[in-house]
């Protein structure tokens, strides 16, 4: 909560800068993208439906509303070792927002909502957008708040536990600078800081500890986390716009937070037309690399070692890579109708997750804290259908 | 303290800036090739906003992506 304070006031003066000038713009197409999407790796199993239409009211109003379903299916090496049953859950995800362009300017209200059987999330959010400098830079400050209620299931029926019932909460606010470089470059700059406090953990997880010194068993024992965090994520990116018509994206972004935990994520990507610009190709690859949180451990000494005990593989130290393809196909490229263009696409990305501190604690045949490393590939399908009207 | 005075040297320069006129060093008759959709950040924000989410749900890192929103969907 330490940052809040500086932010505020940055926030209020740069609201103030923002205001100073204002000219004319116009809202962002209106839009429509209906898209089927599968997660799978690691034993689990996500898929599901989405959409997001954009419709603009008049010359000034713009409204987004989409919906997503992710049906979960499946269990994960935690809920293996854990001999959890496996998981058949579905969260639903809701969101609205307004769009009011005032000269050079867009103000941004929307909500969001987010449902599970054991974990509910409500999030608001407000943004400004400045466009300024002969639309060479455009500056967007947005704060959000988000309320979170995690519950525990403790059976295959969806019983929860009787009195589990805990509360987090969460405020954003970022800064982003998109700005025109030159005629064939475009770059951008993100800050966003994350304060969280509450029940921070996931209620299903737990730490592993020696049975005896020396033994090679383990005994397993829930979790214990700080009840706050702080994150902050500094980002750049630079597009070129390459001699042959396609276009190059190079991406860096730093997170660091309270709990030691420091990550470098680099991102290229590369887009080209084919096809007499019918097809739109994008290949990608990213890397991402992190190290553990200060409380993490893959195998404790003894129980209650440490006044804050985890043992959750997002914050173990880990290096993943993810590559990925997607085609783009406009299959209507005049108004038809009321379509003025439509587009499907499909995406592929493959992520090999390698974690350098956490075993795999299903491999009974190794003592304990002498298993291989866990690791483990996961694929992401997408199919996108669009249309502009 | 440190932080105080480098979000007023901030404010100040986004009010000095902001009410200055600054000539654009790219006109918009020179903005043919960033116009091109291959200059597009994203061109499929349904389908970025999903990758994202897969990327913040099994890794510690978040946020500097440009959205906001929680959920979890991460066993």
């Amino acid at each position: 909560m330490t940052g809040a304070a500086p932010l505020t006031r940055l926030l209020g003066c740069a609201l103030l800068a923002l205001g100073a000038a204002a000219h004319g713009d116009v809202l962002p197409d209106e839009r429509a993208d209906v898209s089927w999407r599968m997660y799978q790796g690691g034993g689990i199993t996500v898929q599901g439906p989405s959409m997001l239409v954009r419709t603009n009211f008049s010359d000034d109003i713009s409204v987004t509303a989409g919906f997503l379903v992710d049906q979960v299916t499946g269990a994960s090496i935690d809920m293996i070792v854990l001999g959890a049953s496996p998981l058949h859950e579905v969260r639903k995800q809701k969101n609205l927002g307004v769009d009011y362009l005032y000269g050079k300017t867009t103000y941004s209200v929307g909500i969001e909502s987010s449902i599970e059987n054991d974990y509910d999330d409500s999030t608001l959010s407000a943004s400004i957008a400045q466009n300024m400098f002969g639309d060479l830079t455009t500056v967007t400050l947005t704060a959000s708040r988000g309320w979170d209620i995690i519950t525990r299931v403790i059976d295959a029926e969806g019983d929860k536990q009787p009195g589990f019932r805990k509360r987090s909460d969460r405020t954003t606010w970022a800064l982003g600078v998109s700005q025109i470089l030159t005629r064939n470059m475009i770059g951008g700059f993100d800050y966003e800081a994350i304060t969280e406090q509450g029940y921070l953990q996931n209620p299903y997880r737990a730490y592993r500890y020696l049975a005896a010194p020396g033994s090679a068993i383990y005994l397993t024992a829930p979790e214990i986390f700080p009840g706050t965090r702080t994150s902050n994520a500094i980002a750049m990116r630079l597009k070129d716009y390459l001699p042959w018509r396609a276009s190059l994206t190079g991406k860096y972004r730093y997170y660091f937070d309270t709990w030691d935990v420091r990550a470098h994520t680099a991102e290229l990507d590369y887009t080209q037309p084919l096809f007499k610009d019918s097809v739109m190709a994008d290949i990608t690859y990213r890397y991402y690399r992190q190290n553990s949180a200060s409380f993490y451990s893959d195998l404790f000494q003894y129980a209650n070692e440490f006044n804050y005990m985890a043992r959750d593989r997002e914050l173990a130290s880990q290096i993943n890579n993810t590559m990925g393809v997607a085609f783009s196909y406009d299959f209507v490229k005049t108004q038809h109708w009321f379509v003025k263009k439509a587009s499907a696409s499909l995406h592929y990305d493959y992520i090999m997750y390698r974690y350098l501190d956490f075993r795999d604690a299903t491999q009974r045949q190794y003592p304990a804290g002498l298993e291989p490393f866990y690791r483990y590939n996961a694929s992401v399908i997408q199919a996108v259908l669009s249309g502009w009207f | 303290m440190r932080t105080s005075r480098l979000s007023f040297a901030l404010c100040a320069l986004l009010l000095v800036t902001g009410c200055g006129r600054v000539q654009p060093w790219v006109k918009p008759y020179e903005r043919e090739r960033l116009a091109d959709p291959v200059m597009i950040w994203d061109r499929d924000a349904i389908s970025t906003a999903y990758i994202n989410h897969v990327h913040e749900n099994r890794e510690e890192a978040r946020g500097g992506t440009g959205s906001t929103g929680g959920g979890c969907g991460c066993n």
